[in-house]
């Protein structure tokens, strides 16, 4: 058996993203769903709905009224920002502590998974790229194979900490290496398993290594999680285990007409909002410190 | 608005600099720290006659990439935040001709190529700025492709930078 069948059946175990996400996906679809039909299929799941009104309420989901239902929520956000929000409710409730091989806990994970979200969607709008309304969901999933591969890592802690640092290769390389599979592809099929739309899977599966135009897998979305995802670990967001080792397609930035003043004029507008919605968590992630000597960070 | 402790407080006091902040103190057992420097650089400066500290983490190297955001937090960018700093340590009472100034951070990824370079024009900023103010670098850890996080012991002026699990003096 290969080894990301191997990982793959063991996911099986593995909390999966509400089925809340794949009904609103559909109702979003049929378009004929009214604002009521849409909350009632959000209401029932409570853990959403908990996340749900809190990310609502946040300025960076741009709402300026207290929200207080989700029937108002959907009327507020409107369909888009309202998908978003409740994918980023759901992911937000399958995040374990710790995600032990990549040495990272929830909070950092989030806050990395946040900030690739709002990168990617803030440098689509300031390129004005074409069919991205999925670029926040799509970003902030990019790293789900890292749920289910966090174990095995951990497994082959040594091996992967040997090849990081002699530095030669990039860590999705080594997880390729150590492993036999990486986290791309296990999220891919995650995200294909969850029935995520297809940009989700897209970008789960090529963040690291985008495809070309005419290539199957290219889409402009992965184009722009990949460009937030070097952005993110450059800024510091999330530093895993992996930290800086990684490489930047150069073909992706000339197709997206990326020049060193967007990039920043882009970070630079983009780091309250991620200071925002990574902290809005915070109170849940906060636990007592079982070895207070040790700072966090690496 | 950059944090400014009164040197009266006794108990030992963690100060946390977010990225784009900076914050000076005059508190003996304050320790100034900041997490997660990949391509921002954090400059640690200290004045031991008077025992004061402070502790910049800036992410981007020229204002000019946002001017309004500048005017906003002057701690963004290195040429807008590095006086900033300098400024706010002068108004504790720091004199110029006594600081210690330290730098960390800096990182590229690994593969690095023209505008993923922030960390690389960071630094050289940074450089052309003390330089140009006839300021020099007592001790830096700068580049490669890790993550680092650092502390400044305001009462001793000791210095730490930390990463990949090991905290070594800066």
């Amino acid at each position: 058996m290969s080894a990301l069948q191997s990982i793959l059946d063991k996911t099986k175990n593995l909390p999966s993203i509400s089925s809340t996400v794949g009904r609103l996906y559909e109702l979003l679809a049929s378009d004929t769903a009214g604002a009521a039909a849409i909350a009632r299929a959000i209401e029932p799941d409570a853990a959403v709905t908990a996340n749900l009104l809190r990310i609502a309420n946040s300025a960076a989901f741009g709402v300026s009224r207290n929200v207080s239902s989700v029937r108002q929520s959907v009327t507020l956000l409107g369909p888009g920002r309202l998908v978003d929000a409740v994918v980023s409710s759901a992911f937000r409730t399958v995040l374990p502590r710790r995600l032990p091989g990549y040495g990272i806990d929830a909070a950092a994970f989030w806050k990395h998974s946040i900030a690739v979200a709002l990168l990617a969607e803030r440098l689509g709008k300031q390129l004005r790229v074409a069919d991205i309304e999925r670029v926040f969901s799509a970003g902030l999933l990019h790293d789900i194979g890292k749920l289910a591969m966090a174990p095995e890592l951990e497994a082959r802690a040594e091996a992967v900490r040997a090849a990081l640092e002699q530095g030669q290769q990039s860590f999705a390389e080594i997880e390729h290496a150590v492993i036999g599979a990486g986290h791309d592809e296990v999220g891919a099929a995650l995200a294909h398993r969850w029935s995520l739309p297809e940009e989700i899977v897209l970008a789960a599966r090529w963040h690291h290594h985008p495809r070309p135009p005419g290539e199957e897998g290219h889409h402009a979305v992965v184009d722009l999680v990949h460009i937030a995802d070097g952005l993110a670990h450059l800024l510091g967001y999330g530093a895993d285990i992996g930290e800086l080792a990684r490489d930047i397609d150069a073909s992706c930035t000339t197709r997206l007409g990326l020049c060193n003043k967007t990039l920043e004029r882009v970070a630079s507008e983009a780091i309250d909002p991620i200071a925002e919605l990574s902290e809005l968590f915070a109170s849940s992630d906060a636990k007592p410190r079982q070895r207070p000597h040790r700072g966090r960070g690496n | 608005m950059p944090l400014v402790v009164p040197a009266s407080s006794a108990r030992p006091n963690n100060l946390t600099v977010d990225i784009a902040d900076y914050k000076v103190s005059a508190d003996p057992s304050a320790v100034l720290v900041t997490y997660a420097l990949g391509s921002c650089i954090g400059v640690l400066v200290h004045d031991p006659v008077r025992r004061i500290g402070g502790l910049i983490h800036f992410m981007l190297p020229l204002s000019s990439a946002n001017p309004q955001k500048a005017r906003l937090r002057p701690a963004m960018f290195a040429d807008t935040g590095v006086p900033a700093l300098f400024e706010s340590l002068y108004a504790l009472g720091a004199r110029k001709e006594d600081l210690v100034v330290r730098a960390a951070g800096g990182s590229n990824l690994h593969d690095t190529q023209g505008m993923f370079n922030i960390g690389k024009r960071n630094y050289t900023v940074l450089r052309k700025l003390l330089w140009k103010n006839h300021i020099l670098i007592a001790s830096e850890d700068v580049g490669g492709c890790r993550s680092r996080t650092v502390r400044l012991y305001v009462g001793s002026g000791e210095a730490t930078v930390s990463s990949q699990g090991q905290e070594v003096p800066l």
